[in-house]
Parts: C-alpha cells; sequence; structure tokens
C-alpha cells in the first residue's frame, strides 16, 4: 500500500499551468526522491500535498484516505520543510519548538523538547533566539520541529539547498538515521540527481509539470549510460588504451590528464579492471550524472 | 487546539517589541495630556466658558478627573486604532512575510482555526489597550484631578453630568469603545488575510479608518445616507453615552453595527484565508 | 403682661408701615449684614448649556467677597450677586430718580431708577423696584457694559429682616454658543446643527435657606485656592 498516493495532479495559478499531470506513489519505508529541474513543478507538488495549496484537480490519498477530506488527522501524521525553515525570529529555539508541539496534535512534554534539540545538535543554544542562528542551525531546528511529534512521513522540500558541504553532509545523515533508526518514510525533493543517488531508494522524476519517470533509484540508473570524470597519471598509455579497446567511446580531454567519458552500462564494470591492468595510473574516477542528461535520455528513449 | 493555537498566538504578540509600542505610547499620550490639563488645564476649559463669562460664573472642580477621562478618550478615538493596528495587521500577513505561515498551516489545525485562534487574541490585545486606557485615563486622572460633574463639550452646547451619575456612563463608553477598537482590529485582520507583508494592511486600514471619518464629518447631504453606514460614524458612540437622556436606541443600534462589522469581517477574514494558497 | 407688648408690637409695625419706603431703608438693612453663609439649590434653564439642578454653600462677606463652594459645578450670574449690592450700599455711585408706582406680582412697588455718576461704570442703568410697604427690593433690572441686561425677582421670607432673599430669578441673555472645534471633536454630528439666534434668554433659580447671618468668616476664607 503507498502512503502517499498523487493522481494526475494538476494546480493552475491563473492561466499558468504549474503542475500539470503528477503522479506517484511513497511506499512505507521508503526515502523517496523527487527529483526535477527548477520551475519544474516540485514545490508547488508539495505545497499541494500539505494542503498550502489548493489542487486544480487530480488526486492526492495519505495512509488510503483522501487529504481533502482527512486534512487534519493526516497533517497531524507529517512532518516537513518547505523551501527553508522559517521560525519566529524574536523568540528562542526552545520556545519556537514548544509553540509547535502545542499544536502538534501530541501531547509533547518540554523534555521532548530538549531531548529533541539534543538530538539536532543544538543542546545549549535553546534559550538562543532564533534571529541569531546561521542558515544550518535553522536547518536543523527545521528537522528537530519535523520529527517532534514523531510523525510517520516526513516530507522535505530542497533539505540541503544553502547549506555549506558539512550542513549538507549532516542533513544527508540525519536523514539515514531516521530512515535506519526510526523507521520513518522519507520525501524530499532535489535538483540533483547525484544527491537522490545517495539517499533515496526510489523516486520520481517530474519535468515542467509532469512526470517523467518513477521507479527504483538504482533501477533506473542502471539502464542509463554514466558519465565518469577519469584523472589519471600516464595520459598516453591512457588514450592509447581507450582507442585500442573502446574506440567508439567518445572521449574527451579535460584537463592535462583528466578525461570526461560516456560509458554504457555494460562497459561500467569492465572498465576500471581493463584501466588498473594497462597501468595507465588511475588516480580517480569520478561519476558525473547530471539531470539534465539524465532526462535528455529519458525524453529520447 | 483552537485554544492551544490562541495560547501560540498570545506568547507571540507578548514576545514582539511591537506590541508594546502600542501600550507605550498610549501610557504617553495620556500621561501628557494629563500633564497638559494639569499645567494649563484652566485656559483649555477658558476656550469653552468664554462665550459664557460675561454673564456667568462657572463655580466647583470643572477641571476633575472625569472632564480629563473625557478628553482624553476624545482625543485617543482616532489614534488608539493605528497602535492596535500595528499589531493586529501584522497577525496573519506578518506570518506571510516572515515564512512561518508554512510551519503553522502544515499543522493539524485548520484554517479557519488560524483565523480564529488570531482573532481571539486581537481581541484580548484590543480589550487589554481599552482597559490600560480606561485606566488611566479614569484612575490616573481621578488620583490627580479628583473628582466631579462632567461637563460634556459638545459642539451645539454644553450637559453638566453629575458625578454620581457618571460612573456607569464611562462603563457602557468603554465598551462601546472596545467594540469600536474591535472593529478596526478585526477589519486590519480581514486586510492581512489578503496581503503578504503587513504594511499594507495597517497603511490601507489606516486610510480606510481616515478616509470614512473624512466622510462622516463633511456636512454635506451627498454624504448623509451614506454615514450610517460607515463604521466610523459608530466608532464615536462612546460620546452619547454622556448625552441627556440616554440615548438608549442610538447606542444600541451603533453596538449592532460595529458587531456586524466584527462579525462580518471575521467571516472575510476566514472566507479569504481558507481559500488563499500559500505561496510565500 | 404679654397683651402689653403685643399691643406694643402691632402699634410699632403700623407706625413702621406708615413711614415712606425708601431706598436707603433697603439699603440699611442689607447694610446690617457684614457676612452670611446660607446653602443654596440653583435652577438653571440656560441656552447652550444643560445643567441638573445643583447644591452649594455661598459665603458673602461686606463689601464684596463673595464665594460658592460645592461638590458639583454650578453656574451663577456674572452679575447681580455681590456686585449690586455693592454699588446700592454706596449712593455716591448714582443718582436717583424716583418713578412711578407699579404692581408687581400683586405687589405694590416703586420704580426707582440708578443713573451711575461715573461714566466708566460698568453698569449702565440699573432699575429697582422697592417694596411700597416695606424697604425691600422686588426686582431689579441691571443694564451693563459687558452683559447686557440682567432682570432679578426676589422673593423673601426667613432672613427678610436683613434684606436676604430666600429666592432669586435671575433673567439673563446668553450669546450665540460657539464651540472651539479643536475642543468638541464630534465625529459623530450626523445631524446638521440648528441655527441658533445672536442671543437668547435665560433663567437661573436660586433658592437660598439656613441663612446664618454676622457670625463672622475671616478674610483667608475669600482666598482662591
Amino acid at each position: 500500500m503507498g502512503l502517499i498516493e498523487v493522481k494526475h495532479l494538476s494546480k493552475n495559478f491563473g492561466s499558468f499551468n504549474a503542475v500539470k499531470d503528477v503522479s506517484f506513489q511513497v511506499n512505507e519505508g521508503d526515502v523517496f526522491g523527487f527529483l526535477g529541474p527548477n520551475g519544474a513543478g516540485k514545490s508547488t507538488t508539495i505545497r499541494c500535498l500539505l494542503s498550502l495549496i489548493r489542487p486544480s484537480g487530480g488526486e492526492i490519498k495519505f495512509f488510503n484516505k483522501s487529504l481533502a477530506s482527512h486534512r487534519l488527522e493526516v497533517l497531524a501524521k507529517i512532518g516537513c520543510i518547505i523551501e527553508k525553515p522559517d521560525f519566529y525570529k524574536y523568540l528562542s529555539a526552545q520556545k519556537n519548538l514548544e509553540l509547535f508541539a502545542r499544536i502538534s496534535g501530541k501531547n509533547i512534554e518540554k523534555k521532548q523538547v530538549l531531548e529533541m534539540l539534543d538530538f539536532v545538535g543544538l543542546a545549549g543554544r535553546e534559550k538562543d533566539k532564533v534571529s541569531g542562528f546561521s542558515h544550518g542551525m535553522k536547518q536543523r531546528l527545521g528537522i528537530a520541529q519535523t520529527l517532534l511529534h514523531d510523525p510517520e512521513i516526513i516530507i522535505l522540500d530542497e533539505p540541503t539547498t544553502g547549506l555549506d558541504p558539512q550542513g549538507i553532509i549532516d542533513v544527508r545523515n540525519l536523514i539515514l538515521r531516521l530512515k535506519n533508526e526510526r523507521n520513518k518514510t522519507i520525501m524530499l525533493s532535489s535538483h540533483q540527481l547525484s544527491e537522490i543517488e545517495i539517499i533515496a531508494n526510489r523516486m520520481v522524476i517530474i519535468n515542467q509539470g509532469k512526470t517523467i519517470v518513477e521507479g527504483g533509484v538504482q533501477e533506473l540508473l542502471d539502464k542509463q549510460s554514466l558519465n565518469v570524470e577519469i584523472t589519471v597519471d600516464r595520459p598516453e598509455v591512457f588514450e592509447a588504451l581507450m582507442a585500442d579497446k573502446y574506440p567508439l567511446l567518445p572521449v574527451h580531454r579535460l584537463y592535462h590528464s583528466t578525461y570526461y567519458i560516456t560509458l554504457e552500462t555494460e562497459e561500467r564494470n569492465q572498465l576500471t579492471e581493463v584501466m588498473v591492468a594497462s597501468g595507465c595510473g588511475v588516480r580517480s574516477i569520478v561519476p558525473k550524472r547530471s539531470l539534465e542528461d539524465f532526462f535528455i535520455k529519458i525524453i529520447s528513449s | 487546539m483552537l485554544w492551544k493555537n490562541t495560547q501560540n498566538e498570545l506568547i507571540k504578540i507578548t514576545s514582539k517589541i511591537r506590541s508594546y509600542i502600542g501600550i507605550g505610547a498610549l501610557t504617553v499620550l495620556i500621561l501628557l495630556v494629563i500633564f497638559a490639563m494639569q499645567a494649563d488645564g484652566k485656559t483649555y476649559i477658558g476656550f469653552v466658558t468664554s462665550t459664557f463669562e460675561q454673564t456667568l460664573t462657572f463655580n466647583g472642580n470643572i477641571l476633575n478627573g472625569n472632564l480629563i477621562a473625557f478628553i482624553i478618550m476624545q482625543m485617543l478615538i482616532v489614534h488608539v486604532p493605528l497602535l492596535i493596528v500595528l499589531v493586529t495587521g501584522d497577525l496573519l500577513s506578518g506570518e506571510l512575510a516572515s515564512g512561518t505561515i508554512r510551519m503553522l498551516a502544515t499543522k493539524p489545525i485548520s484554517r479557519t482555526g488560524i483565523v480564529l485562534s488570531k482573532w481571539f487574541a486581537a481581541t484580548i490585545y484590543t480589550l487589554i489597550m481599552t482597559l490600560w486606557m480606561g485606566f488611566l485615563s479614569l484612575f490616573v486622572a481621578h488620583w490627580i484631578f479628583g473628582t466631579g460633574d462632567l461637563m460634556v463639550l459638545n459642539p451645539d452646547g454644553l450637559l453638566i453630568l453629575p458625578s454620581d451619575d457618571l460612573l456607569w456612563r464611562f462603563g457602557i463608553s468603554m465598551v462601546l469603545a472596545f467594540l469600536a477598537l474591535w472593529t478596526v482590529a478585526t477589519l486590519s485582520l480581514a486586510f492581512s488575510a489578503f496581503a503578504k507583508n503587513s504594511v499594507g494592511p495597517i497603511v490601507i486600514t489606516m486610510a480606510v479608518i481616515i478616509l470614512f471619518t473624512i466622510i462622516g464629518t463633511l456636512d454635506v447631504t451627498v454624504f448623509d445616507d451614506l454615514k450610517f453606514y460607515l463604521f466610523t460614524t459608530h466608532m464615536a458612540t462612546w460620546r452619547i453615552v454622556f448625552e441627556d437622556p440616554f440615548p438608549t436606541e442610538d447606542i444600541l443600534i451603533s453596538a449592532l453595527v460595529l458587531l456586524g462589522h466584527v462579525v462580518g469581517l471575521l467571516l472575510l477574514a476566514i472566507y479569504r484565508f481558507n481559500r488563499k494558497d500559500i505561496n510565500a | 403682661m404679654k397683651i402689653v407688648s403685643l399691643v406694643f408690637l402691632l402699634l410699632m409695625f403700623h407706625l413702621v408701615n406708615a413711614q415712606t419706603v425708601t431706598l436707603q431703608g433697603a439699603i440699611d438693612r442689607i447694610n446690617t449684614v457684614k457676612d452670611y453663609k446660607a446653602d443654596v439649590q440653583v435652577k438653571a434653564a440656560i441656552p447652550f448649556i444643560k445643567i441638573p439642578i445643583t447644591k452649594a454653600k455661598v459665603y458673602f462677606k461686606a463689601k464684596n467677597k463673595f464665594k460658592v463652594v460645592s461638590d458639583n459645578i454650578v453656574i451663577l450670574p456674572k452679575q447681580g450677586m455681590s456686585d449690586l449690592n455693592e454699588f446700592l450700599v454706596n449712593p455716591k455711585r448714582y443718582t436717583q430718580v424716583p418713578g412711578e408706582y407699579k404692581m408687581l406680582n400683586g405687589l405694590k412697588t416703586q420704580l426707582i431708577t440708578l443713573l451711575p455718576s461715573d461714566e466708566n461704570s460698568e453698569i449702565i442703568l440699573a432699575k429697582v423696584y422697592l417694596s411700597a410697604k416695606e424697604p425691600l427690593i422686588y426686582r431689579t433690572v441691571l443694564t451693563t457694559k459687558s452683559s447686557g441686561t440682567v432682570t432679578i425677582d426676589y422673593e423673601y421670607a426667613e432672613s427678610k429682616a436683613f434684606g436676604l432673599p430666600s429666592k432669586m430669578t435671575f433673567y439673563i441673555d446668553v450669546r450665540k454658543f460657539k464651540m472651539p472645534k479643536s475642543v468638541a471633536a464630534n465625529i459623530r454630528s450626523t445631524e446638521k446643527q440648528r441655527k441658533t439666534e445672536e442671543n437668547q434668554k435665560g433663567s437661573i433659580v436660586i433658592y437660598f435657606s439656613n441663612y446664618q447671618v454676622n457670625k463672622g468668616i475671616s478674610d483667608s476664607f475669600f482666598k482662591e485656592d
């Protein structure tokens, strides 16, 4: 059974169709990636899911119940951060959480609030006003707010946007902990395929307000070619190897000893072994999967 | 849930500096009037009695706490709404501007519940402002100036009401002043449901009050029929409580008109906010 | 003995009555009052002013000290309270012109016109209606520079021996009322204000009781608070 089922969702703002036809299903225990380029309709869809926006058409179900008719019941089981977590700046972190706890539909003790602040690494800052918090701290406070009432589903809209590299890692780890330790169903939107690839098990990709593809992350990615950036110690050996073994593969030299190659699925597993055996001195192989490329491939296929 | 969110709204109001601007400004204004009256009240009274001074003498404590309270209320009824809308005009739109509305609207509370809890909080804030105005103007003025008969300064003459006939009148006038301010607070809340920042509703509410007041005071026959329907006309009803004979019917009508405005504007705010797409 | 006394009194009364009543007689009575204190009740019917009946205590000390003490706001006429007495008791200030006898509320009175000797006097003209029977003034009509004409009717009871009235009714002219807009801002003025004539007549009735005459009042009492 899908915990979230979206069927043919559409939303018009006047004559502008922000979402035309989006359908997907999130299953229990999924870390579900909601992927699409900027302007694809991700935020609008997520706002529809959280009833911030009234859909123009289609159907949204949570726990097999229509959102339209069971709004409060559904929202009580959801934790979310939309866009960026905004708090009452003039209140402390603890006061903010207490405020949201009071209307979460559950009886949450002060102790639980403090524990949650500790969980997200804000212990000792609970009395500080949010106005003095960095973006990363607000993001962590946002996650605390999301988890406070122990929701069954967590919806995160671009949770790593604007964070520094360490912040991105922290959030990713936190999401994985939520899945593994707390067994939460998580839906997160992103415009970066690499991010979804790391943490999600299922995903949907939308573009121009329409669902393009939905399925398991590995399953979808495995079907596609992979762009890799390869840096070697001995470029002349590498070039000779490529000309000999893979004469049909387009190889672009980016810098002195760095190359950009597009590999088909069957070539991926062999290449590393062949390169090591050739003695070209492999320094790094970095997968470069861009959403745009992925789209082009999917659409063209 | 409604009461819990009302509690939240009250916490927000009491934690914001702007909520105290109103109370602080009100206090300063009232103390200024009291100080001015203490320093130069006799001249002020002279303006009023000058017409009669060649024929009559006015004896007794004219410049008493009751008159000061009356003057303060007369002066402040125009200004207190501004101080109130500073807070109430920000209740919905402020959350939209700061983005906190996303957090609030994704909690298991209905949109109607959000508006109602904000309206309850606005009502309590308005009540506190009214009571504070009443306390300062009546009790502090009495403490400094003592009690006495009230000389009501009407455009067409003077009415002197005995001091033992005043407390209940002040009580009713406070209730009516509250109704007037409540209307303004609900009006700003309704505008707030349409706006995305708090400046708009505050400015528009004040503009409406000023416009309606000007139309109400213009002695032009074209507007005569319109005046009854302007809430600003009824905002000054607290004053006719000090008329003799007591105009029960007029007061009831005005109170009903103001209450009607409150209910109507609240319904408008609820309707608008329920239909609002939160894109912020 | 009692009967002899009674006959004597009646005889004296007849003799007094038979004497010609003069303004000086009235002034003499007034002059016997060095000070007094009395309870008053004031009923005012003045255009543009609505005021309930008020109570007060009034204090007077010759020649012209006058004070009203009340918890209420009390409106009294400006002319005709103490200033008239001050004018009357100083015969140098005016010339008497005795006039004809007139019936006033069933009482025979003589009209005496007083013309001020001083050109700068506030009082331009005073008409006094003196009872033909006893030295008491029953009406004065005062014309002053600033207040126009004030008519005062007097009634006497317990303190008539001092020439002190039990009731005074003032008929006054009130100028057109104009409230400064800044003072009476009324945004509820939906009705057109009624046009008023330039001057309107008003009356103030003062009832005096519990006179305490010549008990002594210190000057300091009359100083402004």
